[in-house]
C-alpha cells in the first residue's frame, strides 16, 4: 500500500545529501527566510492569543508550499489545527458548525497523532525491524500516543476527551523534542547576534594588530563577518561603527606622532584602513553603509540634542576634549579619506555605484552645514564621485555657509534652549532654501535616480534587469534608497507591500492583541540605525520617509510610502503635508 | 541505465556497464524493421523500477533512427527526464545524427506548422546529446508542460491530461503533412513511462496504454515476479489487443540494486537541474565547479518583470494571497503560457528561478536560460514542489537565507 515511486517530499534529504558532496555538512534548505522568522513562528504557535497561532499556522501553510518543510513542523501544525477546529477549545465557536464537528475533529487529531508517531519512528524502523513502541519509547514519546496510534490503525477511533488531551501530551513532546533543542542549536542565538559580531570584530582586530601569524584564523573569521553582514547588515555595521568611534581619537592622534617621529605603528591609522579595505572588498557597500550609519548617529545626537536642550547636554560630553559628535565626524572624515584612498578602480569593483554616495553628500549638506568637517568631507566626497559640477556647488555652498557661521565654531555655543533652537532653525531654513536652489540646479542634470525609477514603470513586460549587482539568490542587491537586502515579502491581496507583521519581541512582550499602532512602533524600533529619524520638533506629523507613487487617485485619495509601508491616504492628508512631499520630491530629484 | 551525458561522473559510473543484450537487440530490431507494409511504429516501453526503461529507450531510438530520419520521444516519465529538468513532460523530435556539429546547432526545425511560434518557443532547448555508441544527434523539445513534482501521485488526472495533450498534438499536428493532407509524415513515437507501476502508478499506466494508439509495447520483466506488471495484455479489458506485446528481461537483478536507489534518483534530478541552469551562463565561462557556478548565477543580471503583468500559481496547493511572495521567493517555477483552449494546464518555455523579489518596485526578478523573444508570452509562474539545487545558494561569501545551518538532523 505503500507508494512504489520516491516520495515527493523526500528532496529534503536528498538535497541534503547531494550537498554533503564538497559542501558543508549541516546546511540544508529550508523554507523559512531567516532564524528569526522560524523563531516567530515557533514562539507564536505555542502562545495563547488565537490571532498570533492563526498567523503563524498561515506561515507554516505557505512553507508547505514551498516542499522542503521538516516534517516535525507539519504535525506541530496539524495538532492545532485540529485544536482550532474544536469547539471546546475555540472561543470562536462557528455558530453554524455541522453537527458532525466532534466527527471531523476526531478525524483530524487521530491523523495527527498517526503522523506523529510514524515521523519519527520511521527512520529509526529503516534500518532494523523494531517495534513502533520500541522505537517510539526510545524517543520517549508519551506511551499514551503510540497506543492511540494503534487504535487509530487497527481498532475505532478513540473518544474525544482522549484525543484531546493527547494532543496537548503530543505538542508538549514536540516542543521539547524538536523546537526547544532546535532553538538551542542555533549558534548564532536569535536576537543575540549583535554579541557575537562584536566579539568577532574584536578579535580579528586584535590578531591584526598584535598576534603575528595565524592568518588562517583572522581569515576565517573575516569569512564569518562577511557572512553575517550579508544577513544582517546593518548589525555588523553598527558594531563596526562602534568600534571604530572607540579608536578613531587615537587614530588622529597616532597619526601626528607618526607623522613627527616617522615610525609607522601596526594599528595605525594605514593599518585600519587596510583591514576596513580587505573587509570591504568581501562585503558589498560596506563603507557605503559605515557613511551612513555614521551620518544617521549624527542626526540622532543633534536631534537629541534638540529635544533634550541644555541639561543633558553636558552629560553628553561636551565638557571634555572631544564630544560624541565630534568623533562621528572624525570618524566621517576618516572614512571619507578611505573610501577616497580606494581608487577608481576600487570605487567600481565593489559595485559601488554614484548614486548613493550623491545621497549622502545631499544629506551632508542638509544635517551640518555648521559643522566645518563636516562640510570639508563633502567636499572630498563630491571629489570621489568625480562630478565636477558637484564640486563646484558644493564648494560654493559651504563658502555660502562659513559666511554665515564662524568656521572655527564647532558648534554654536549655548545660551539656552531656546537660543539654540531659534539659531538652528534658522540654519536649518537657510540650509534647505539654498538646498531648494541647488536641487532645482540639477534637476536639468537628472542625475541620480532616474533609471532607478524608471525601471519600476517600463511598459514591456520581460526585460533584463539594468545594473545588476552580485547577491545571494533570494535576496535583493542593495539599492540607492534601500540598503538592506532580505526581501520584505508581505503584501496585502492585491500584491502590495505592507509593513512587516512579524514581530517577536512585540508578541512577547504585549499581553492584548497587536493593535496597528504599536506595531507601527516596534517595527520602526527593530529595523534598525538605518531607519532612525530625527525626531524633530514636529512629532505629531507622522514623517513622511518616501514619497511613493501614486497608484490611485481616482476618488481623491491616494498610496503614500509611510514609514516604509503603503498606506491610503486621503485628499486632504496629502494636502496638509504637501509641504513636506514636495520638499521630498525637491530632494529626490 | 542511461544517464544525462552533461554528467561527467554519473556516465563514469555508467559507461562499461551498459550491455545490450540479444533480446534486447532483436526487440528493437523487430520493432523497426518488422514488415514492409506495417505503420511506423508508436511504441511504449513500461516496467519497474531501474529495469532499463530509458535504456532501451534510447537503444531503440538509436536503431529507429538508422531507418527513420527523425523520431518523437515522449517522456512522460518526470522523475527521471531523458532531455529536459525533471518535473517536466515533454514532446522532443529527435534528427539524425549529422557529421557538421556547426550545422546542426544552427539549424532551425524545417516544418512550418500554423503555429510556427510553438516550435519557436522549443529552439532555446535544442541540443545534442551523444547516444550509447556516442553518435551525436539534434533534439528539439517540441512541447512541455511543467507538472511541478516529481511523480506524478500528487494529481493523477492533470498528469494524465498533460500526457493526452502532449499525444494529441503527436497525432494532429507532427504526424500531418503540411503538403498533402493525405500522405503522413513518417514520425515513429517512442513513450517513456514512469517506473511506478504499482496502485494508481498502475492506473495511470493503465489508462496512458488505451489512449495512445500503439502498434508495440515493450514490458521490461525484472527478476522478481511481484514487482512486475502482470503478465499478458494486462491493460485490455476484452482482449482489444492491437498491438504488439513484446516482453523482454530487464539487464540487470534489480534486487540486486543499491538501496539508497531514491537518493540516487534524487541527486540526478539535482544534476539535470543545475545542468538545465548552466545554460544561463555563456558558455565557454569556465563552471568546472558547482560553487563557481552558483556565483556566476548569483552575479547574474536576471531578467525582471512587473508583478502586475504576471500571475503566480501553484500547481498542487492554496497559497494564501497573502503569503504569495514567502512562497515564491527562491524558488523553481515553470514559465506558462496561459491558453484559453484548456484553462488547466498551461504549456510551459522552460523552468526559471525566481532569484529576488522587490515588492517596492513591483518586480519579479527571475533567472532562466529561456531568451527574451519566447520569454515575452510568459504570462503565468507555476510553481510545484521541485527542489531548487542547494547548491545555488551557497556561492562564496553570499549564503541564501534558505540555506541554513544548525538544523537538527532530527527533522
Amino acid at each position: 500500500m505503500a507508494l512504489e515511486e520516491e516520495e515527493a517530499v523526500v528532496p529534503s534529504t536528498a538535497a541534503a545529501d547531494a550537498a554533503s558532496i564538497g559542501q558543508s555538512y549541516n546546511s540544508r534548505i529550508v523554507p523559512w527566510l531567516s532564524w528569526d522568522e522560524w523563531d516567530h513562528v515557533r514562539v507564536s504557535l505555542f502562545s495563547s492569543y488565537p490571532d498570533a497561532i492563526e498567523a503563524a499556522l498561515t506561515r507554516v501553510l505557505t512553507w508547505r508550499s514551498r516542499g522542503c518543510i521538516p516534517p516535525l513542523i507539519e504535525v506541530t501544525a496539524d495538532f492545532l489545527m485540529a485544536q482550532r477546529m474544536d469547539p471546546f477549545f475555540g472561543k470562536n465557536h462557528l455558530p453554524d458548525a455541522p453537527h458532525s464537528v466532534d466527527q471531523i475533529v476526531t478525524n483530524l487529531y487521530s491523523m495527527a497523532v498517526v503522523r506523529l508517531v510514524n515521523v519519527v519512528v520511521e527512520k529509526k524502523r529503516k534500518h532494523k525491524l523494531t517495534s513502533i513502541a520500541e522505537a517510539a519509547a526510545e524517543y520517549s514519546i508519551p506511551r499514551m500516543l503510540i497506543d492511540i496510534r494503534h487504535e487509530c490503525s487497527h481498532r475505532k477511533l478513540p473518544a474525544l476527551p482522549l484525543l484531546r488531551d493527547a494532543a496537548l501530551q503530543a505538542l508538549d513532546w514536540l516542543r521539547s523534542y524538536y523546537w526547544d533543542p532546535q532553538k538551542n542549536a542555533l549558534s548564532s542565538p536569535v536576537g543575540g547576534m549583535r554579541e557575537k559580531i562584536d566579539s568577532d570584530l574584536r578579535e580579528l582586530t586584535l590578531r591584526r594588530f598584535t598576534v603575528s601569524g595565524h592568518r588562517k584564523k583572522s581569515r576565517s573569521i573575516m569569512n564569518e563577518l562577511v557572512l553575517q553582514y550579508n544577513l544582517n547588515t546593518s548589525e555588523v555595521v553598527s558594531s563596526l561603527a562602534d568600534l571604530l568611534l572607540e579608536v578613531i581619537p587615537s587614530l588622529i592622534e597616532n597619526h601626528q606622532q607618526e607623522c613627527e617621529s616617522g615610525v609607522i605603528r601596526k594599528d595605525s591609522s594605514a593599518g585600519w584602513r587596510t583591514l576596513i579595505n580587505q573587509i570591504s572588498s568581501m562585503a558589498r557597500n560596506l563603507l557605503l553603509n559605515l557613511l551612513t550609519e555614521v551620518l544617521d548617529r549624527v542626526e540622532t545626537q543633534e536631534s537629541s540634542i534638540f529635544e533634550a536642550g541644555s541639561d543633558q547636554w553636558s552629560s553628553l560630553g561636551y565638557g571634555g576634549e572631544a564630544g560624541e559628535t565630534d568623533n562621528l565626524c572624525s570618524l566621517f572624515a576618516w572614512l571619507i579619506d578611505t573610501l577616497k584612498s580606494g581608487t577608481e578602480a576600487h570605487l567600481s569593483e565593489i559595485g559601488m555605484s554614484r548614486g548613493p554616495l550623491i545621497l549622502i553628500l545631499r544629506r551632508i549638506l542638509m544635517l551640518a552645514p555648521w559643522n566645518k568637517q563636516l562640510m570639508d568631507s563633502g567636499v572630498k566626497l563630491a571629489e570621489v564621485i568625480k562630478e565636477n559640477f558637484f564640486i563646484d556647488k558644493v564648494q560654493k555652498f559651504q563658502s555660502l555657509v562659513s559666511s554665515n557661521v564662524d568656521a572655527s565654531d564647532r558648534i554654536p555655543p549655548i545660551e539656552s534652549s531656546s537660543a539654540l533652537f531659534i539659531e538652528q532653525e534658522e540654519s536649518m531654513r537657510e540650509a534647505s532654501q539654498k538646498l531648494s536652489l541647488f536641487g532645482l540646479n540639477c534637476e536639468d542634470n537628472k542625475l541620480v535616480y532616474s533609471e532607478d525609477s524608471k525601471s519600476a514603470t517600463i511598459s514591456g513586460k520581460w526585460s533584463i534587469a539594468k545594473s545588476w549587482s552580485s547577491c545571494p539568490i533570494g535576496m535583493l542587491p542593495p539599492d540607492s534608497i534601500n540598503l538592506s537586502r532580505v526581501p520584505k515579502l508581505s503584501c496585502d491581496a492585491e500584491g502590495r507591500p505592507v509593513t512587516e507583521e512579524w514581530n517577536c519581541k512585540e508578541l512577547n512582550s504585549c499581553a492584548c492583541k497587536r493593535g496597528p499602532e504599536s506595531l507601527k512602533d516596534s517595527t520602526e524600533e527593530d529595523s534598525g540605525p538605518r531607519k532612525k529619524r530625527p525626531r524633530k520638533g514636529s512629532k505629531e506629523t507622522r514623517d513622511v520617509e518616501e514619497v511613493g507613487l501614486e497608484v490611485e487617485g481616482a476618488a481623491g485619495a491616494g498610496w503614500l510610502i509611510i514609514n516604509g509601508a503603503w498606506e491610503q491616504v486621503s485628499q486632504d492628508y496629502i494636502c496638509a503635508n504637501s509641504e513636506k512631499v514636495a520638499e521630498l520630491v525637491l530632494n529626490l530629484l | 541505465m542511461a544517464w544525462p551525458e552533461e554528467n561527467p561522473s554519473s556516465s563514469k559510473i555508467a559507461r562499461g556497464k551498459i550491455r545490450i543484450s540479444e533480446e534486447w537487440s532483436k526487440a528493437a530490431v523487430s520493432i523497426t524493421f518488422g514488415s514492409q507494409d506495417s505503420p511506423q511504429p508508436t511504441v511504449l516501453v513500461c516496467g519497474p523500477k531501474n529495469s532499463g526503461k530509458s535504456t532501451f529507450s534510447r537503444h531503440l531510438l538509436n536503431v529507429l533512427l538508422q531507418k527513420y530520419k527523425k523520431v518523437a520521444f515522449l517522456d512522460t516519465d518526470i522523475g527521471q527526464t531523458e532531455f529536459t529538468p525533471p518535473g517536466v513532460l515533454s514532446l522532443c523530435i529527435i534528427d539524425k545524427p549529422t557529421p557538421d556539429l556547426e550545422i546542426i546547432c544552427m539549424k532551425t526545425p524545417e516544418r512550418t506548422t500554423n503555429d510556427l511560434h510553438v516550435m519557436d518557443h522549443m529552439l532555446y532547448l535544442k541540443g545534442v546529446f551523444k547516444d550509447l555508441s556516442c553518435n551525436l544527434f539534434f533534439i528539439a523539445v517540441i512541447r512541455c508542460y511543467f507538472f511541478g513534482d516529481v511523480s506524478s501521485s500528487r494529481d493523477p488526472g492533470k498528469y494524465l491530461q498533460c500526457v493526452y495533450a502532449l499525444y494529441d498534438y503527436y497525432r494532429d499536428e507532427l504526424c500531418k503533412s503540411e503538403n498533402s493532407k493525405s500522405s503522413m509524415v513518417e514520425l515513429p513515437l517512442i513513450v517513456n513511462t514512469p517506473g511506478w507501476i504499482k496502485g494508481s502508478g498502475y492506473e495511470v499506466l493503465v489508462k496512458m496504454l488505451n489512449y495512445v494508439s500503439l502498434t508495440h509495447v515493450v514490458k521490461l520483466r525484472s527478476y522478481n515476479d511481484s514487482k512486475d506488471l502482470p503478465r499478458g495484455a494486462f491493460w485490455c479489458d476484452n482482449g482489444c489487443n492491437h498491438s504488439t506485446l513484446l516482453e523482454i528481461k530487464a539487464v540487470i537483478d534489480c534486487a540486486t540494486c543499491p538501496l539508497t536507489l531514491q537518493k540516487i534518483a534524487a541527486l540526478f534530478r539535482e544534476i539535470k537541474m543545475i545542468a538545465y541552469f548552466r545554460q544561463c551562463i555563456p558558455s565557454g565561462s569556465n563552471l568546472n565547479r558547482n560553487k563557481v557556478l552558483a556565483r556566476a548565477l548569483a552575479a547574474l543580471p536576471p531578467y525582471e518583470v512587473p508583478i502586475s503583468s504576471i500571475k503566480v500559481r501553484h500547481l498542487h496547493c492554496q497559497v494564501p494571497s497573502s503569503e504569495v511572495f514567502y512562497s515564491l521567493n527562491a524558488s523553481i517555477v515553470g514559465l506558462g503560457i496561459s491558453s484559453e483552449k484548456s484553462p488547466d494546464i498551461h504549456l510551459c518555455v522552460g523552468l526559471g528561478i525566481v532569484r529576488g523579489i522587490d515588492l517596492f518596485k513591483g518586480l519579479l526578478y527571475v533567472i532562466t536560460p529561456v531568451p527574451l523573444r519566447i520569454l515575452e508570452k510568459v504570462d503565468i509562474l507555476l510553481q510545484g514542489f521541485i527542489q531548487i539545487p542547494q547548491g545555488f545558494l551557497q556561492a562564496q561569501g553570499c549564503v541564501s537565507p534558505y540555506s541554513a545551518t544548525d538544523v537538527l538532523p532530527i527533522c
